[in-house]
């Protein structure tokens, strides 16, 4: 068994020293492509084949058998060539214009072989642990990557993926709060915007200024700082805000709460368009014009180690007591639980990731308004962690997946006018969409009344344990 | 004398215009099973809550091992309201969280369960070791504190195997019996690691057996962890089984203190608790 795992690593890293060598030496080989596909000669390649061909015929008219079998097998020898020659043009050019997928296939194929033997090896089991995880992470990765380099990066698709990727960092930041410990806070949009406008006013190019704030005589920061960076200040930003309203807003409980935070959102969005604020924020213009990713990896690299990060904590002994004091209070503050600065870590927490959540989403629309952040924007992120179940990381991520291809792309027909024959479709057009879209969220709702996971999580651990308790359950049958 | 382990001094809870504890003081001394017991209404569960930072009380001080803990006078408009007895109000205020209380080395349990519901047992006990935690924030998320993180699970798996509950540790905490549900209770308090113990009517709804067993269990720890115990109970054979002194209180009040002899045969707890005969 051990043998054979490192035979199946060796063959997997053969694999992909092959996938890595084409695509490696169809990258300068375009002349030499395009003189293969050259239409002249593949005219004279045709040509003579066609005049083998005509001798065959000529061969078999003349009732020559020998001179017939002669003819037939130089042709046959000749179009195999040929069949050869436009497969070998064919897999030059295949890697030719995937290179970059099939590197990602080939750096996919060795960490799965690492994996491999690291399991055949590993005798503590503590690796063992992390390659299965270790491989689907690079599968998700690699697979985005290739679905990015085949879809188009404009593609449909691609869209739901970034805005999806985006959405589940927000709606796993809301699930902390909200679902983990149990405030119950609807500042989600006050506090994106605060990044996304932290995020833009620090990575505008420098010689752009003085066109986006034109109205403000060109703003007051004329620095451009990487972007990283604005989003890590990003996330610092909110941050602040949440640690300074945190300290009034978290003495009050459940819908007080959430009346204040939604308050708060509200008078975010004002402020940032008041006309004073102009040399900072534009007033009620747009932000345009700073850094932009341009592949669906900076935003599932950003999210996924967000997500990571978030998931750490909900499991380390500040989660635990996080959960505790969504449980009861009473309970936990007797169990030496501050409440007070409890609460305040998980809200300036879940506000530092729904700030890099913002910078990511004013990314990813290449333009930031102050008005777009209604309290709407909360409510859809609200609904996701409902949906997905509250307390649930792995059900937020799903959920917002589903949610945003069902609102952006499964649904999007409903929209559209269409005739079947001459026959009118009734009820198809602009605006049907959001209705039959509501009427899915309350089956939802309806059907599953914890979300689609609860509060549990998609674990490998337990999923392999079921797998081996049907196999026992089988045995034990037979 | 060494300081007592705990000690009310004048503790008096008035909530409006009802003085639910008045002028209530006295002492526990270490390794002691004292019990407070009366009526229903009698403000047991108040002067626990006074006790542990719940509430704070409107006058009076509570101090834990000689360190003064809680202390307070009637402030605001209770100053015009104040309908306690004891009028000498001491000048000190002391306010500390039931958390900040609870670190000193009091546990306590509820009257009504208050188990962490969506939580297996284990958690339940695992959430106790935190006020012990050296590990921030950032050494907790990263997984710097793999040595304190085990040394936690041990604790809390050597609590609950001293309740007993070892085999039930992945099972929901409300998926348990009662009576288990009371010994997780205990178990995640003793998980604080505690010098007192306030136990708030353990034996609610238990049978005799149960009870019987859980008076062995209560004197059992107390010498097994080098506990103090003070319990409100309302099963009198439990209280006189295991207690080495009883308070009585009626309406706020005290109404006797002494050894369960003394207190079994005392003409105003016998009052207090079947009424006087009106002739």
């Amino acid at each position: 068994m051990k043998m054979f795992k490192i035979i199946l690593a060796a063959l997997l890293v053969i694999l992909a020293l092959v996938i890595t060598a084409s695509a490696l030496t169809t990258r300068g080989t375009l002349p030499t492509l395009l003189e293969r596909m050259d239409p002249e000669n593949l005219a004279a390649q045709d040509a003579a084949m066609q005049k083998a061909k005509d001798r065959v015929t000529t061969a078999l008219a003349e009732n020559n058998p020998e001179r017939a079998q002669r003819s037939l097998d130089r042709y046959i020898n000749g179009f195999s060539a040929q069949l050869t020659l436009s497969g070998r043009v064919g897999y030059d050019l295949f890697f030719f214009r995937n290179g970059p997928s099939m590197l990602a296939l080939a750096l996919f194929l060795v960490v799965a072989a690492a994996g491999l033997i690291a399991h055949a090896l590993d005798r503590s089991g503590r690796v063992r642990k992390l390659v299965l995880p270790a491989i689907l992470i690079t599968v998700l990765y690699v697979g985005v990557y290739i679905v990015e380099n085949i879809a188009g990066a404009n593609s449909m698709l691609m869209t739901v993926l970034k805005k999806g990727a985006i959405y589940a960092l927000l709606a796993v930041s809301m699930n902390l709060l909200n679902g983990f410990t149990g405030l119950f806070s609807l500042g989600q949009a006050g506090f994106m915007l605060i990044g996304a406008y932290t995020y833009a006013i620090f990575s505008i190019e420098t010689q752009s200024r003085a066109q986006v704030y034109q109205y403000y005589a060109g703003g007051i920061i004329q620095f451009q700082l990487p972007a990283l960076v604005s989003i890590a200040l990003a996330g610092l930003a909110a941050a602040l805000f949440a640690f300074l309203i945190g300290w009034p807003v978290l003495r009050l409980k459940s819908d007080y709460l959430a009346i204040a935070t939604l308050g708060f959102a509200e008078i975010i969005r004002a402020i940032f368009q008041y006309d004073g604020l102009g040399p900072l924020t534009n007033g009620s213009n747009l932000l345009r014009k700073f850094t932009v990713f341009d592949t669906a990896l900076f935003p599932f690299a950003v999210a996924g180690v967000c997500i990571a990060l978030i998931a750490l904590l909900i499991h380390s002994t500040y989660g635990r007591s996080f959960k505790a004091i969504r449980d009861d209070e009473v309970a936990a503050e007797a169990m030496g639980i501050n409440l007070y600065a409890h609460k305040q870590m998980a809200f300036v927490i879940s506000s530092f990731f729904a700030g890099v959540g913002g910078a990511l989403l004013a990314m990813y629309q290449t333009t930031v308004q102050a008005a777009a952040f209604t309290s709407a924007m909360t409510y859809e992120i609200l609904l996701i962690v409902v949906i997905g179940g509250m307390g649930s990381i792995s059900g937020s991520v799903i959920a917002s997946f589903l949610f945003v291809a069902a609102s952006e792309w499964w649904l999007r027909f409903l929209d559209n006018e269409t005739m079947l024959g001459s026959f009118r479709v009734p009820l198809l057009r602009s605006g049907f969409r959001m209705v039959v879209f509501s009427v899915v969220i309350m089956a939802v709702v309806l059907f599953y009344r914890k979300g689609i996971m609860g509060d549990r999580e998609l674990s490998l651990g337990r999923f392999r344990r079921r797998l081996s308790h049907r196999r026992k359950g089988g045995a034990q049958d037979g | 004398m060494a300081d007592a382990m705990l000690e009310l001094s004048h503790v008096t809870m008035q909530f409006g215009g009802v003085v639910a504890v008045d002028n209530l003081s006295m002492h526990i001394d270490q390794d002691e099973i004292v019990a407070l017991i009366g009526p229903n209404g009698a403000g047991k569960t108040t002067a626990f809550n006074c006790i542990t930072g719940v509430y704070t009380p409107t006058s009076g001080q509570v101090f834990y091992r000689g360190e003064l803990i809680v202390s307070n006078r009637p402030q605001g408009k209770m100053k015009t309201l104040y309908a306690g007895s004891h009028k000498d109000f001491p000048t000190q205020v002391v306010v500390n969280t039931p958390d900040r209380i609870t670190k000193m080395g009091l546990a306590r349990t509820f009257q009504n369960i208050r188990l962490f519901k969506t939580q297996t047992v284990f958690e339940n006990v695992l959430i106790a070791t935190h006020l012990h935690r050296t590990s921030n924030l950032f050494t907790a998320t990263m997984r710097l504190n793999r040595q304190e993180e085990r040394s936690f699970r041990e604790h809390a798996m050597s609590m609950l195997e001293a309740v007993g509950l070892q085999d039930e540790k992945d099972e929901l905490a409300v998926s348990l019996p009662y009576g288990k549900q009371r010994r997780l209770e205990i178990a995640r308090a003793l998980a604080t690691r505690p010098r007192l113990l306030l136990l708030d009517e353990p034996a609610a709804g238990m049978n005799p057996q149960e009870t019987d067993a859980l008076g062995r269990f209560i004197v059992d720890i107390r010498s097994r962890f080098g506990l103090t115990v003070f319990l409100i109970e309302h099963h009198m054979d439990l209280v006189m089984d295991i207690s080495d002194r009883i308070y009585v209180i009626d309406f706020g009040r005290q109404i006797a203190h002494g050894i369960p002899e003394q207190i079994q045969d005392n003409p105003d707890v016998i009052t207090a608790y079947l009424g006087v005969d009106e002739e």
